[in-house]
């Protein structure tokens, strides 16, 4: 008989599902094929999940931004750089760890018993593409349009694995917009080959998306060091082990640093409790 | 600690509940402007038998359509982008349809609110006499229930109502056929 207990959900499980139900709560929207339009939309969730998401209740973060640089010419984006630098301070990257449903799903993939790539110097190398992705597609192609007067959320539209699979494939299975299948063109193949490429490495390689191409994670992962939440190491108890970078399952080169998703890992194997969660007010060594 | 704990939940799920009752309340899907003279007591939205919101914008040649203008007569309205072939290849239809009833209904292209590149230039190199304008911020286009799946055509009544609202191509024939009842009497 199983091991029943290794079978509950940790609380960061059940946060990540709490996230994900609160950012999809429009219901109704699966069931219309419509997305909501109310005024919750005009705030951004903090993790990545589509506006165009039939259930989505609110914008996109990175959505938001490629559109606020779109139209900088009339309209300074202060709103976007505002939430995304108050979700940085406040949270980091425990976002990424605790309320992202992209992040959420590529857990759940991993789950899927096969063999698992090792991190490495290789996958540390390749995590610095988000910022890459970050600079390109989310902040200078916007902006190189938007200075001829177009549109072009380049993230949105090429690349975003969210995107293809929470708006399009969830507008585009319900029978109500089958009439517009019919308007697929190579665009969308690209996105979707992206998409399942994306799920398949999910199985074998821990959050392939998060660690090297999301640039939600690039932008928080510039608060790590400052924001109220995420984990912190006691250095007066630590004794460096370093068991905290084995359990790791990203790659950092220290505890807590901009590749950090703040899932905790580590704290549940230090021999020494070295590690735990920031907590305001406390003695930091 | 524990208690906390299950009382931290318990608020948190009784505001997730809270979010999804509000959020999937009805009436939240399209928020549409009424016409400002209003004794037709039809709602205003964007299906067929409602009526379609009111709606000015400026026109390439630099005047300004105003729906509300075009009451008495049936309009046909073609939501298309220059990035979208099917939309580009239909709109000769709509030039047919302008030129065999233009005294008797009014025709206009709205582009989308997405560009990619300058419409009035891409215009120049085509012949349309019937009038083109920008869907500048999408607003038009969400009023009619659209979201860029492109092209969406929307005919209006006499009366301002909707008797069609599709997403897809049309060709000539099948447009006839929609408006040809409307001009009836």
């Amino acid at each position: 008989m199983a091991d029943l207990k290794s079978l509950k959900p940790s609380n960061r499980r059940l946060i990540q599902l709490y996230a994900a139900l609160l950012y999809n709560a429009h219901v109704k929207g699966f069931i219309s094929g419509k997305i909501y339009t109310g005024p919750l939309k005009n705030v951004c969730v903090p993790g990545l999940n589509c506006y165009s998401c039939p259930g989505a209740v609110g914008a996109c973060p990175l959505g938001a931004l490629q559109n606020a640089l779109a139209s900088v010419h009339t309209r300074a984006p202060y709103y976007i750089f505002g939430i995304l630098m108050l979700f940085g301070l406040i949270f980091g990257r425990t976002i990424c760890g605790f309320l992202c449903p992209v992040g959420l799903i590529q857990e759940l993939l991993h789950n899927i018993p096969t063999p698992k790539l090792k991190k490495s110097r290789l996958t540390h190398v390749l995590s610095y593409i988000k910022y890459l992705l970050l600079a390109v597609f989310v902040v200078s192609i916007p902006l190189y349009y938007a200075a001829r007067g177009v549109a072009m959320p380049a993230f949105c539209k090429y690349i975003c694995p969210a995107g293809t699979l929470e708006g399009a494939v969830g507008l585009l299975s319900n029978p109500v917009n089958e009439e517009h299948l019919s308007l697929l063109n190579g665009l969308f193949t690209g996105k979707f080959v992206i998409m399942v490429g994306l799920a398949t490495l999910s199985v074998f390689i821990y959050r392939v998306f998060c660690r090297f191409l999301c640039p939600l994670g690039a932008i928080y992962g510039l608060f790590s060091r400052v924001s109220l939440l995420g984990v912190t190491v006691d250095t007066g108890r630590c004794t460096h082990c370093g068991l905290c970078k084995a359990a790791c399952p990203v790659d950092i080169r220290s505890i807590g640093d901009h590749e950090c998703i703040q899932c905790g890992a580590c704290r549940n194997v230090c021999p020494e409790k070295a590690i735990d969660w920031k907590r305001i007010g406390r003695h930091e060594t | 600690m524990k208690r906390k704990s299950v009382l931290s939940w318990c608020l948190a799920l009784l505001f997730l509940a809270g979010v999804i009752i509000y959020v999937n309340l009805p009436g939240q899907e399209v928020q549409a402007q009424p016409f400002s003279s209003d004794f037709n007591s039809i709602p205003v939205g964007s299906e067929s038998g409602m009526r379609c919101a009111e709606f000015s914008v400026e026109t390439a040649d630099g005047g300004q359509f105003r729906l509300s203008e075009h009451l008495g007569r049936p309009v046909v309205i073609n939501f298309w982008a220059t990035w979208c072939g099917p939309c580009v290849l239909e709109l000769p239809n709509f030039q047919q349809l302008s030129d065999t009833y233009s005294e008797q209904l009014s025709v206009i292209a709205l582009h989308a609110s997405l560009l990619t590149e300058d419409w009035l230039a891409y215009l120049n190199n085509y012949n349309y006499t019937f009038p083109f304008a920008l869907d500048a911020d999408g607003s038009i286009l969400t009023s009619l229930g659209g979201s860029m799946m492109l092209p969406q055509t929307v005919v209006i009544d006499r009366n301002g109502v909707i008797v069609y609202n599709k997403t897809g191509s049309l060709d000539y024939p099948t447009l006839e056929a929609i408006i040809l009842p409307l001009l009836q009497k």
